[in-house]
């Protein structure tokens, strides 16, 4: 059971092509994505590399002139932008992709094609990116944008739209990646692997993917809320126009803290995958670390005002945000501890992705610490924006994440090839790597106390400041020696690595159960999955593991991936709409000066949106039909929500048009602003909802679903009846609420 | 941490009762972090020299947790918590009391310096605030176009200048002395030149700089410095600049009555000597690259000029 | 601050009786036993809400004290309630109509012209506070019904519970950000017990007053609805040979 259901036409296709280069193109095979999405990261790590070492250059002396400030403001904007986007998050997802499936003993993702799609997204965003180095104007407005600075009126040239735009896409790949992640976890286990006995790096990529669903669409709310203010000068965040310049933090930040975690997570994911291995003991407090890191994910969506401590939003607020970001501390210490936990009373075997994991946990215990700084706000009002910020987030980032993808590829990279890595050279990396990393940013935390403002491009030779900076500097250099023995190795051990053999670490969970590299289909056998270490006990059988859950229950059918994804789309669109809809309220909440929710027609409209509904009807009498195999009736009714849905959108473009005609466009007020914006999002999703229903209708007509039933049609059916319930939504926000008052 | 000697400009040297209060809580913070940090990394390091594996070594006993420890160990950072929270919030009543209802000083922040307004006397100024010693100012935030962010690390707390959302803080500095202040938000192209100086005096020297403030500028005295007034009206500067008692009251740039008494000139960017003002006034875009004064091409002797008409605005 | 914490015990006579029958009612219908110590805390939850200077502060002076009532009302008595209760006790309901009944007792109540409505008449309060106490209990029914084998299963049960938690949180967004008065009756209170003037030594402003109200709504129900998260967890991994599993 559980098989991927790839189309057996497919298969053929890709072994046929497997000699050819291009079958690394065309790939959908979840392994060969995965290394992709390794290379990718690669690729741009090279690039916010030599960004980095640039940015660290300059500010070696004082008063340096080697850059431009243009130049320098560019490199931050972009190494940030990279790192983030295009280094840590594809590295994780490729290291997700690549063993996720293999850990629970799936033959691939649960939708190969989706894969292919999101990673292939990831480079377009990348080259988007980096189109904007070619119009001549690198974006420099720093990786959080905030406005007005990144306003036309501040940023004129195109590299802050390039930036919106790459992001959008990353954000929409990423999305497909989670939803993809998660359908894997629910419906291909293999039997036996239960949820309960997940390894933990597959239950936090399962847990993560849920804030990557629910955080990147409010991104995305906001870039397009930036765009059409570029683009279409309207004033979302341009205080000149009414707009408000917090806004934006707070739509940022609500994407931005949980993407702190977005990459943290699955690092934790992998500290917990190689520490008990090379303790040789399975880790302590499972259930502690799995549901710690729900309560992070869950908690990471409600704190992200700690990054606006400075900028005024009254003291209540100020108070209630350092509790409930004091509160993520507890969860993260749990994990610390337990981790801590498993070491003692091990056999510690120091190979090299043990020492870069035991260097993360010293190194994130530091981070993690000043981050609570952080959240006292006092701290913060000193600390913020100035070098002890940059010292921090970067022990999070490279110091737990960085080094942890490094770990991973140390620990995994034998299973991708099949060929060891020196663990000399192993060592090498990881001494250099330490003692640069380190060396580069302990020092920032003094400078930030003494006074240095982030994001300068260069600075006077105040006491203290050249030769810590100059400390920092030479940091960089091991690190970049670190990072070009990595690749070196991985080099060498493609061409002379000694073979790795199924299970080089004797490590237990069932990516180790097959060959190196794994074959096409994964597994040819898998062992008796009873606990959370199937080879554990399969070794071992003399003490195996407890059994985990209920050993005799009868497991229920997984549930069907194609609705399961649907269901998460929705989810995910959820947050985009939501996002809009507050931005409207936020904005209507006093009467704009100029056209307002009054000049609407609530009649005319409110007609056409009886059709709307009575097009959710009719779908489901169509979805019925398909349940009692009358195909006449299925067809007659999905041709009828066509029209109704086509009526609606009519009258929305009517409208439009006599709104444009009294002169309310886009740019007008911030009412004409939102309401486009919402009501205009709103249409693009019914007009997608009608070309998919068109879609299954052709499918219908041509007798595609008379012989087995249609998920497609339960699929469409699902977005079309949320599509519709959005527009409630948006008819009582616009149209009814402005009304009552 | 005092061994790191930086001088007289660093948040470890706190000269407020607000940057005094929350240096308190970084002294608790740092022992609290620090016995965790002891702690937590001295068991990793115990593990790492106790629990090695030595060659041949069979798998140590397999367990898998422990209830009673997970219990106690998510309640005390709990209590921890509870703890920092309330030493946080007391901190903050202490270094950032509600503003006063009229504030004593305006602080407008411009890319890519500091307008500087005391409402009480009408002084405007640029990049150079006094104030006396030992009296709390209430300060006002504002700003014409992006964010900026006000930070004087030895007076306490950093506030953002938004644009359409005033914001207030209060400045106070225990003893005199000359305390550098920085732009902290990222606010474009010359972010890191929006340095700017709080001057702290007794009481008595700060009512004669008020006093010499609030006069007029005074009529250009010497030969070149009737030219230099001159040239100033002549290359359109009075468009930007303002010099109270000339006529002259536009805000887009900084206030120029009294340049002559200020020490840095283009927000922190060069000492404010007649060479350097010479350099900035040759091409501005040469000192501070992106500055939004273009470059007039002036010819050495208008320079000269306009060198001893603000030498003269003391 | 004395004559609050003094006159606001007394200022609700029909909850007190409203409790006391309550409690007669289940010592009728189940007798004595040791669940019915979770009756009196719910109880005492109850009269904290509405007996105490909890409620003389939600009359009319502080939304953020009208907040915290519908917080004990909502979320913390109902769960007490249904634990009083013997397991023979049961009553059928779909989950999304308990999700519904939750979230929306709290959106609905929360309209600007309902909030007026209940601040200022007496039935439509007494309306509210029922309501609340009716909506919680069909809301957690779904997680605590008195009958095991009624309850949702630990991991439908954590994804009902935290999109209640975002659903709530949201309100709490808006309460604490939106720049009009949800509640105008709270913008001039009518000073009956002559505390007017510690409030606002307490720094009360009208806007603050909202934010906290906001932001009760907002962090510390999350937390209430995390703990309930985390005991779901806990029967998730607790559980052994017993019943299938997902």
């Amino acid at each position: 059971m559980n098989e991927a259901t790839l189309a057996p036409d497919s298969l053929a296709a890709e072994r046929d092509d497997a000699f050819r280069r291009l079958a690394w193109l065309s790939t959908v095979d979840h392994k060969k994505i995965g290394i992709l999405y390794l290379l990718t990261a690669l690729v741009f790590f090279v690039a916010g590399g030599v960004e980095a070492i640039f940015i660290r250059l300059q500010l070696a002396v004082p008063n340096n002139t080697l850059l431009s400030p243009e130049t320098y403001n560019a490199l931050f904007t972009l190494h940030g932008t990279t790192m983030i986007f295009l280094v840590a998050m594809p590295a994780l997802f490729g290291l997700a992709n690549y063993f996720v499936p293999l850990q629970i003993g799936a033959r691939d993702m649960a939708f190969p094609r989706l894969n292919a799609f999101s990673f292939w997204v990831v480079p377009m965003g990348g080259i988007l990116l980096h189109l904007s180095l070619l119009s001549g104007s690198a974006p420099s407005m720093g990786w959080f944008a905030y406005a007005p600075l990144s306003e036309k009126a501040y940023s004129s040239q195109l590299g802050v739209d390039y930036w919106a735009l790459s992001l959008f896409v990353l954000g929409i790949g990423s999305v497909g990646t989670s939803i993809n992640i998660i359908a894997t976890v629910l419906c291909l286990r293999a039997p036996g692997m239960t949820l309960r006995r997940v390894p933990l790096f597959t239950w936090m990529n399962f847990v993560n993917s849920f804030i990557v669903i629910l955080a990147l669409p409010v991104l995305n709310a906001g870039l397009a809320m930036l765009l059409i203010d570029r683009r279409l000068d309207a004033h979302f965040f341009m205080p000149s126009g009414g707009g408000s310049a917090i806004l934006w933090q707070h739509i940022f930040w609500a994407f931005g803290h949980p993407e702190v975690y977005i990459v943290a997570v699955p690092a934790f994911g992998i500290i917990s995958e190689i520490i008990p291995v090379f303790s040789r003991k399975p880790i302590f407090g499972y259930e502690f670390v799995a549901a710690s890191t729900v309560a992070i994910a869950i908690l990471s969506l409600g704190v992200w005002a700690h990054h606006m401590f400075t900028v005024g939003m009254g003291r209540t607020a100020d108070l209630f945000f350092v509790v409930s970001s004091m509160l993520i501390a507890i969860p993260t210490g749990v994990k610390v501890l337990n981790w801590t936990a498993t070491l003692l009373h091990g056999r510690i075997q120091f190979k090299t992705p043990m020492l870069f994991a035991i260097a993360a946990l010293v190194q994130f215990l530091c981070g993690g610490l000043t981050g609570i700084s952080h959240a006292m706000a006092a701290l913060d009002w000193q600390t913020k924006n100035s070098y002890f910020l940059v010292a921090h987030f970067h022990f999070v980032i490279v110091g737990l994440i960085v080094f942890m993808i490094m770990g991973g590829l140390a620990y995994w990279l034998p299973k991708i090839t099949g060929r060891m890595l020196s663990e000399r050279i192993g060592k090498w990396t990881f001494w250099l790597m330490t003692i640069g990393f380190n060396m580069t940013f302990i020092i920032q935390h003094f400078l930030g106390f003494a006074g240095m403002p982030r994001r300068v491009y260069t600075y006077p030779d105040l006491p203290g400041w050249a030769w810590m900076n100059m400390v920092s500097t030479i940091g960089v250099f091991f690190m970049t020696a670190a990072s070009l023995l990595l690749v070196w190795n991985i080099v060498a051990s493609l061409l002379w690595g000694k073979p790795a053999g199924d299970n080089p670490w004797d490590a237990w969970t069932l990516e180790w159960a097959t060959t190196s590299p794994p074959p096409h289909e994964n597994f040819h056998e898998l062992p008796p999955i009873r606990g959370r270490r199937p080879l554990w006990d399969y070794a071992n059988p003399d003490r195996p593991d407890p059994v985990v859950g209920p050993v005799h229950a009868v497991e229920p059918a997984p549930p069907d991936k194609t609705k399961s994804a649907v269901l998460l789309f929705i989810f995910s669109e959820t947050g985009f709409f939501l996002v809009l809809i507050l931005a409207f309220l936020f904005y209507n909440s006093t009467p704009q000066p100029g056209p307002g929710p009054k000049e609407l027609d609530l009649l005319k409209t409110g007609l056409f949106s009886l059709c709307l509904f009575a097009s959710s009807f009719t779908l489901w009498r169509s979805e019925v039909g398909e349940h009692n195999r009358d195909n006449g009736s299925m067809i007659r009714w999905l041709a009828a929500t066509l029209v109704l849905g086509g009526v609606f959108i009519i009258g929305q473009g009517l409208e439009y048009w006599g709104l444009f005609k009294s002169g309310v466009a886009v740019n007008t007020n911030l009412f004409a602003t939102t309401f486009f914006t919402l009501t205009g999002f709103h249409g693009l999703h019914v007009c997608i909802g009608l070309i998919a229903l068109a879609i299954v209708l052709g499918f219908a007509v041509g007798g595609e679903f008379k012989h087995r039933p249609s998920v497609a049609l339960k699929a469409v059916g699902y977005y079309w009846h949320f599509v519709d319930v959005v527009w409630v939504l948006v008819l009582t926000v616009v149209y009814i609420l402005p009304r009552l008052r | 941490m005092e061994f790191i000697a930086t001088g007289n400009l660093t948040a470890f040297d706190p000269q407020s009762p607000g940057a005094r209060a929350i240096f308190n809580l970084w002294h608790l913070g740092f022992l609290v972090f620090g016995a965790i940090f002891v702690l937590v990394a001295g068991a990793i390091f115990y593990a790492l020299v106790r629990y090695r594996w030595r060659e041949g070594e069979l798998d140590p006993k397999q367990i898998a947790g422990n209830k009673t420890v997970e219990i106690i160990w998510t309640a005390i950072p709990f209590l921890v918590v509870v703890m920092l929270f309330t030493a946080t919030a007391r901190t903050m009543s202490l270094s950032d009391p509600p503003p006063a209802p009229k504030p004593d000083l305006i602080v407008v922040g411009h890319q890519w310096w500091w307008e500087i307004r005391y409402p009480d006397s009408g002084v405007v100024t640029a990049n150079e605030i006094h104030i006396p010693v030992g009296k709390p100012f209430s300060v006002r935030l504002d700003s014409v176009d992006v964010l900026h962010e006000f930070w004087v690390p030895q007076l306490g707390r950093k506030m953002t200048t938004v644009p359409g959302h005033l914001n207030n803080i209060w400045i106070e500095a225990d003893a005199p002395g000359t305390y550098l202040g920085f732009c902290t938000e990222f606010c474009g192209l010359q972010h890191a030149w929006m340095h700017f100086h709080v001057v702290a005096e007794p009481q008595a020297d700060f009512d004669d700089w008020m006093r010499a403030q609030r006069k007029p500028a005074a009529a250009p005295v010497g030969e070149a410095a009737v030219k230099g007034l001159a040239v100033f009206r002549q290359f359109t500067c009075v468009n930007c600049h303002a010099v109270n008692g000339i006529h002259a009251d536009a805000r887009v740039a900084p206030d120029l009555t009294h340049f002559g008494s200020r020490k840095f000139l283009g927000a922190g960017v060069r000492e404010n000597t007649p060479e350097n003002l010479r350099a900035w006034l040759k091409d501005p875009q040469e000192v501070k690259p992106g500055a939004l004064m273009p470059n007039f091409n002036l010819t050495g002797e208008q320079i000269d000029q306009l060198t001893a008409y603000f030498e003269e605005q003391r | 601050m004395k004559t609050l914490l003094l006159s606001g015990w007394t200022s609700n006579p029909a909850a007190v009786l409203c409790c006391a029958a309550g409690a007669a009612l289940y010592f009728v219908l189940f007798g004595a036993s040791r669940r019915a110590w979770f009756l009196a805390a719910a109880e005492a939850v109850v009269l904290l809400a509405l007996a105490s200077p909890v409620n003389a502060l939600a009359d009319g002076y502080l939304f953020s004290a009208h907040m915290l009532q519908h917080i004990l009302l909502l979320l913390v008595a109902p769960p007490l309630l249904l634990a009083s209760l013997p397991p023979t006790v049961s009553f059928p309901m779909h989950p999304v109509a308990g999700w519904l009944a939750g979230v929306g007792a709290m959106w609905f109540w929360h309209a600007p012209a309902l909030c007026d409505a209940a601040a200022a008449s007496r039935p439509i309060h007494a309306v509210q506070t029922l309501s609340l106490l009716a909506l919680g209990s069909a809301f957690w029914l779904q997680i605590l019904a008195p009958c095991e084998s009624r309850r949702l299963r630990p991991l439908p049960a954590v994804l009902y519970l935290f999109t209640a938690c975002t659903a709530c949180s949201v309100l709490g967004i808006i309460l604490t950000f939106s720049p009009v008065t949800i509640c105008s009756r709270y913008m001039h209170p009518v000073d009956r017990l002559g505390i007017a003037g510690l409030l606002n030594g307490w720094g009360m402003t009208m806007n603050r007053d909202q934010q906290i109200g906001g932001l009760l709504m907002w962090v510390p129900m999350c937390f209430l609805y995390l703990c309930a998260i985390f005991s779901q967890f806990a029967r998730w991994y607790g559980e052994r040979d017993a019943e299938p599993t997902i």
